[in-house]
């Protein structure tokens, strides 16, 4: 597992000269994530030439990758590029690294992506500010605009990670912004992840039934829309719906698989209609959900 | 909600039908019947309300009116087999998509392949061979009409609720396709559907698909499909000859015009069901059942007058179906989901009653007509009520 730490950040400032590491909002795991800036006047003929330019940055480093996280980060930095869209972040850099400066190779390959920092805070820091139901759900069609490019783009590409963290609001306007595409996978494809793995990627409280039993054929959009019908209910209730008394991960998933939450209004006195929409954006089988994202929107505008 | 008309052999039967007598709502063409150029010849007006079925049911079927079409597998992959046809896929869908929207039909049909067996494959295997490649070309095309899906099932996997279950998710899941067009073949050695379990399942279906929110149609149905109608707006077909009334992978394998001539039946409203012409003549003959149970034609009226007994290949009682169907399904249309149950229940109670005053006169209808298909339609619109109607 990747960790900050002072030989790290010497390796990156000498591999990305005038580098200004201000934070580290995620400091372990399979990537490290920094906040920083470089000098606005950069030493010429050093790469990345036009980072001088960029203003506040997230660098994302990952070490000893293999071919498949590799062909997940290409793919996230493929379709980052490929996005012109407010609601995703805009990707400045991407390089792969197995020499620090000096020429000497490193002991794991490093994998850099810098992207645009986008003056936001993660819907996690934000969840009681949209507990009145009706502000709940202007927020949920809010996500569900910014994630339809996504959905239709020709792949039909499917975020597989949608959880508050992932979920930024704009402090400027309120404007939702998906960011952590690494897990995307195209509807329909082989995948690139094992098969044998008892679940998908994913991060478990927020995994879909069909994810929790890595049952790849039924991942699609519907499969992104139990994650964000989980955080709607999170956000109107006050509560997860799977985790409070699951004390394991086969427990958790278990709750995912086959339980079904008390409805909203039953729990928190919320508008019928809106807890009936949660509801069907929750249900276990993708054929019950929503079937396509007009009908998602519509049922989302009150 | 709408009525269609299964075409088959003699589809001019069915053309008249609806374009001169005003019955169904359009039809529905079978390439293996009728030839290219005789299907582009008609009028724009029987077209445009009207479905075109490609029919690759049977991949490699070798009828001579199918190979007229280029895009059929058989001919479009210069002899179909499941290796080379991925490499023509999307030509024979582009072809097939071109065809379906110059000839200016109402929807796009999307072709499937027909299993006879409970094929673990079966989505994967659709996918290849036509869903994938079609919607492709229709993006490409940027066709502006409604997509089905052709859904051709058997009636284990319509029963078998994990089978069914996977096919609602994979149907669901592409949402381009705003419709399905519902074949099921359901093997029986009698003429009207009579498993309670089947008719069951395909009532669950059937909403599940409507909740979904998707168009439905059920093709090759019999009079069984006015027990559809109980789970909304669900449309259903109805044919002449009875190939076109339940579905078989025969009708792409054998040479139908050598096969013995069936004895002529009549359909009879107030028996929800078929008799044998004969037998009608004998039932007729007791005027106060009679008017119970027979719609008054001028098909049928002409052939009663007939000094010769009607021959299956004469329009005249395929006609008077048509008339008797059309309205039956005219008066179901027009009411709620719970008064259409109501009403079902009391014409099924009324063709039982019946069933026993022909017996009683006596009149031993033969298997096929004796109406032993009624009680257990009795019992699944009665399960479907208190479970889905009733608040």
């Amino acid at each position: 597992m990747l960790s900050d730490s002072p030989h790290l950040r010497q390796i990156l400032s000498g591999l990305l000269p005038g580098l200004n590491i201000s934070s580290t909002p995620k400091a372990s795991g399979q990537r490290v994530v920094y906040f920083c800036s470089f000098d606005p006047h950069p030493v010429k003929g050093t790469k990345p030439t036009k980072r001088g330019e960029w203003g506040k940055v997230v660098l994302k480093v990952s070490e000893g990758i293999d071919p498949t996280q590799i062909a997940y980060l290409q793919k996230e930095i493929e379709i980052l590029n490929g996005f012109k869209s407010q609601h995703y972040p805009r990707l400045h850099w991407n390089d792969i690294y197995s020499e620090d400066v000096n020429g000497n190779p490193l002991p794991h390959r490093l994998f850099v992506t810098i992207e645009e920092r986008i003056a936001a805070k993660p819907l996690s820091a934000l969840m009681g500010k949209y507990h009145k139901d009706k502000d709940a759900c202007v927020l949920t069609r809010a996500i569900v605009e910014a994630l339809e490019p996504l959905w239709s783009h020709p792949q039909k590409l499917v975020h597989r990670d949608i959880k508050p963290d992932n979920l930024l609001i704009r402090e400027s306007d309120g404007s939702v912004v998906i960011i952590d595409l690494g897990i995307l996978r195209e509807e329909g494809s082989i995948g690139i992840t094992l098969s044998h793995q008892p679940f998908g990627p994913c991060s478990p409280p927020y995994a879909s039934p069909e994810q929790a039993n890595n049952d790849k054929k039924n991942i699609t959009f519907k499969s992104d829309c139990f994650s964000l019908g989980i955080v709607a209910y999170e956000l109107i209730s006050g509560t997860h719906p799977f985790l409070p008394g699951a004390k394991t991960l086969s427990e958790l998933f278990s709750r995912i698989k086959t339980k079904n939450p008390p409805p909203l209004h039953k729990v928190c006195g919320c508008d019928k209609r809106i807890s009936g929409v949660v509801e069907k954006m929750m249900q276990k089988e993708p054929y019950r959900r929503h079937r396509t994202v007009s009908q998602l929107l519509s049922d989302l505008t009150i | 909600m709408k009525l269609y008309h299964q075409c088959g052999h003699c589809t001019k039967w069915n053309i008249e039908s609806f374009a001169d007598d005003g019955f169904g709502d359009g039809l529905i063409f079978s390439p293996v019947h009728e030839r290219r150029s005789n299907l582009e010849k008609h009028s724009s007006k029987v077209r445009r309300p009207s479905i075109f079925d490609p029919q690759y049911y049977l991949p490699n079927s070798q009828k001579a009116k199918l190979h007229s079409y280029d895009f059929f597998p058989e001919v479009a992959a210069s002899g179909f087999s499941t290796v080379n046809f991925g490499l023509v896929a999307r030509e024979s869908a582009r072809m097939c998509l071109e065809f379906q929207a110059t000839q200016d039909y109402e929807k796009i049909v999307i072709p499937a392949r027909h299993f006879e067996q409970m094929e673990p494959k079966y989505t994967a295997m659709q996918d290849a061979y036509t869903v994938v490649p079609f919607l492709h070309e229709a993006a490409k095309m940027k066709l502006s009409k409604d997509l089905v899906l052709t859904l051709p099932l058997t009636s284990h996997m319509v029963e078998n609720e994990d089978y069914r279950t996977n096919i609602l998710n994979w149907v669901t899941s592409y949402p381009e396709i705003s419709g399905v067009y519902v074949i099921v073949e359901y093997e029986r050695n009698t003429k009207q559907v009579a498993s309670e379990s089947f008719l069951d399942a395909m009532l669950l279906m059937l909403t599940e698909l409507r909740q979904a929110d998707l168009t439905v149609l059920v093709g090759y149905s019999n009079t069984e499909s006015l027990l559809y109608l109980l789970a909304g707006a669900i449309d259903i077909t109805f044919g002449a000859y009875e190939n076109t009334r339940m579905f078989s992978l025969d009708k792409f394998l054998v040479n139908e015009e050598d096969r013995r001539g069936p004895k002529a039946r009549i359909y009879l409203p107030g028996l929800l069901n078929w008799i044998q012409f004969s037998q009608a003549v004998d039932v007729r003959a007791k005027k106060a059942i009679w008017q119970g149970v027979y719609r008054e034609t001028t098909w049928a009226e002409e052939a009663f007058e007939s000094v010769t007994e009607p021959y299956f290949n004469q329009p005249g009682l395929y006609k008077h179906h048509f008339e008797c169907f059309s309205n039956q399904v005219d008066v179901l249309r027009a009411l709620s989901q719970i008064e259409r149950y109501k009403l079902l229940r009391t014409w099924i109670k009324k063709a039982q009653s019946f069933n026993a005053e022909i017996e009683d006169v006596p009149i031993d209808l033969e298997r096929h007509g004796a109406g032993d298909h009624l009680q257990p339609w009795l019992d699944v619109i009665n399960r479907y009520y208190a479970s889905h109607l009733k608040s």
